[in-house]
C-alpha cells in the first residue's frame, strides 16, 4: 500500500518536557474519501497554556475524521473540517478540568491532489514550497510577526525591535475556546510543478534561518521525503538553541512524473 | 527520537479495517478515532481535481458565479443578485478609482486587487494586496459588519487606527488601505435585512 507520492513526518521535543505538536497524514482514495490525494494536518498546541498536547491531537484527529467523511468541494471540506476541529476542541474543553480551559492550537490542513495543493490554516504554523532552489511561505502567518515587520518596513520601529519584540510570537488567531475569526483558506488550487517539495512545519523550525533551511533542503532535494524531514530536524538539534521549542516537519514530494489516475 | 522516527498516518479507524484495539506491540502510532456513522451509510460524491478550478468561497449563499472571477468587474449582475444580494458597498472616496464602488455580500468578503476577490479593488493602487488585504464580514444573525486583518504586507486603517484585531464597522466609517480611502456604506442592518422581506 505504498502511496504514489512520497511523504514523511518527523518530530523533536527540543528542550520542552512535552510534545505539544501533532500531525497526521491521511492518504485519500476516490472510493472512500471522494478524491484521490493526500491530506496533511499539522497542529502546534499553544505552550503558553496547559493542555497544548491534548489540543493539537484533538484538532488533528477531528480534522482528519471530518475530512474523510464530509462532502463537497475541497475548500468546502477543508472549512467544514476546520469547524469540526473547533467544535471538538470546545467539547474537549467542556469535558476536561478547568485548568485546560485556555488550551488551543494552530492548524494547517493541506490537501495534495496530483499537481495541486489547497489548504486552510490558522495561526503561525507554516506551509512552504521549495521550488527552483527557493523556499517560499505559502500560507499566512497569523502571529504578530508580520505586523511588526510591516511597522519596521515603514520605519515606525527598527528592524531590531521588530525581531525581538516580546509579543512577536503571540497568535492573532488559534483554534481555542474563543470564536475563530481569522483563518486562511486557499480555495483556488495552488498549482504544483513536478519536483516541487511541500513542507509544513511548526514554529520550532524557526531556529533555522531561512537561508540555512533552504540550504538544507537543497542538499537533500534529491532524497526521499523522510530523509528531508530528518535532515531538517537534525539541523534544528545542531543549532543547539537553549530554549528549543517542539519542532515538527512534514514533507510531501510532488512526484517528478504525474501519478496515474 | 523514538515514535518520532515513523511517519504518522491518521485514518478514521473503520476505514482502515484494523482490529478495534491495536495489539500492544503495535508501534504504528495510528490513533483510534471513534465514529458513529459508517462510511457506507453515506454517498460520497467523487471529486476530480480538474473540477476544482473555480473559486469557491465559504458563505451563506455559495452561488458565486465563475464569471465574476474572470471578468474582473465586480459589477452587480442581475442573475446572481437574487442568490447573492447586496448588503453594503465600499465606495472609493480618495485615491485611484475615486468615484467607484464595490458591492459586499453575505458572509466573508475578501478585499484585494485580484479579480478573484469578492470585493475587488482593482483601480490601480499597487499598495493594496492582490489577495485578501483585509476581510469584511457581514453576519446576518447579529446584522453586524466587521473588518478583519488579511494577509497583505501593508496595513489597513479603520477610523484612522491600524487594524489589528477584528473590528466592528458601521455605516459611514472610513477605511484606508494604501493610497485608497474607502467609505463603508451599509445596506443591511437594524433597519433592513433581506431575510425580513420573505
Amino acid at each position: 500500500m505504498k502511496p504514489e507520492t512520497d511523504f514523511a513526518g518527523r518530530q523533536v521535543a527540543g528542550s520542552r518536557e512535552s510534545q505539544d505538536d501533532y500531525y497526521g497524514f491521511c492518504p485519500l482514495n476516490a472510493e472512500t474519501d471522494g478524491l484521490y490525494g493526500l491530506l496533511l494536518v499539522l497542529a502546534d498546541g499553544m505552550g503558553g497554556y496547559a493542555g497544548g498536547s491534548l489540543a493539537s491531537r484533538v484538532v488533528v484527529e477531528a480534522f482528519v475524521e471530518n475530512f474523510c467523511f464530509c462532502q463537497g468541494s475541497i475548500p468546502e471540506r477543508l472549512l467544514s473540517s476546520l469547524r469540526a476541529s473547533e467544535r471538538r476542541l470546545i467539547e474537549e474543553i467542556a469535558r476536561q478540568d478547568k485548568s485546560l480551559s485556555r488550551m488551543g492550537s494552530t492548524l494547517v490542513g493541506a490537501v495534495w491532489t496530483p499537481g495541486a495543493l489547497q489548504w486552510v490554516s490558522v495561526g503561525d504554523s507554516g506551509l512552504y514550497l521549495y521550488r527552483d532552489r527557493t523556499l517560499t511561505r505559502l500560507n499566512a502567518d497569523h502571529s504578530l510577526a508580520p505586523i511588526l515587520e510591516a511597522q519596521a518596513a515603514r520605519g515606525e520601529i527598527t528592524a531590531e525591535e521588530a525581531a525581538h519584540h516580546p509579543d512577536r510570537h503571540a497568535l492573532l488567531s488559534a483554534i481555542a475556546a474563543e470564536p475563530l475569526e481569522i483563518y486562511e483558506l486557499r480555495d483556488l488550487p495552488f498549482e504544483l510543478k513536478t519536483g516541487d517539495i511541500v513542507l509544513a512545519a511548526t514554529d520550532g523550525l524557526a531556529s533555522l534561518t531561512p537561508d540555512v533551511l533552504t540550504m538544507k533542503i537543497e542538499l537533500n532535494a534529491g532524497e526521499t521525503a523522510d530523509r528531508i524531514a530528518e535532515a531538517l530536524l537534525i539541523a534544528v538539534n545542531e543549532a543547539r538553541k537553549a530554549k528549543q521549542d517542539n519542532a515538527t516537519v512534514a514533507v510531501i514530494r510532488n512526484p517528478t512524473t504525474q501519478p496515474e489516475r | 527520537m523514538s515514535e518520532e522516527d515513523k511517519t504518522r498516518i491518521v485514518r478514521p479507524l473503520d476505514q482502515l479495517q484494523r482490529p478495534a484495539t491495536p495489539e500492544p506491540s503495535d508501534t504504528d502510532p495510528t490513533r483510534k478515532i471513534d465514529r458513529e456513522d459508517s462510511p457506507d451509510s453515506r454517498t460520497i460524491r467523487p471529486i476530480r481535481a480538474a473540477e476544482e478550478g473555480k473559486t469557491v468561497l465559504f458563505r451563506p449563499s455559495p452561488n458565486r458565479p465563475a464569471e465574476v472571477a474572470s471578468s474582473g468587474t465586480p459589477e452587480t449582475r442581475t442573475e446572481d443578485a437574487i442568490s447573492d444580494p447586496v448588503v453594503g458597498w465600499l465606495v472609493v472616496v480618495r485615491g485611484p478609482g475615486r468615484g467607484n464602488a464595490v458591492r459586499l455580500g453575505y458572509g466573508w468578503n475578501s478585499i484585494g486587487r485580484d479579480s478573484s476577490q469578492r470585493a475587488c479593488l482593482n483601480f490601480g493602487d499597487p499598495q493594496i494586496s492582490r489577495l485578501s488585504h483585509a476581510k469584511l464580514l457581514y453576519e446576518p444573525r447579529s446584522r453586524k459588519f466587521s473588518l478583519t486583518l488579511g494577509e497583505g504586507t501593508n496595513p489597513t486603517y479603520v477610523r484612522g487606527d491600524v487594524l489589528l484585531a477584528p473590528t466592528e464597522i458601521k455605516s459611514g466609517d472610513r477605511i484606508q488601505m494604501g493610497e485608497t480611502e474607502l467609505l463603508f456604506v451599509a445596506l443591511c442592518g437594524e433597519n433592513f435585512e433581506w431575510q425580513d422581506n420573505g
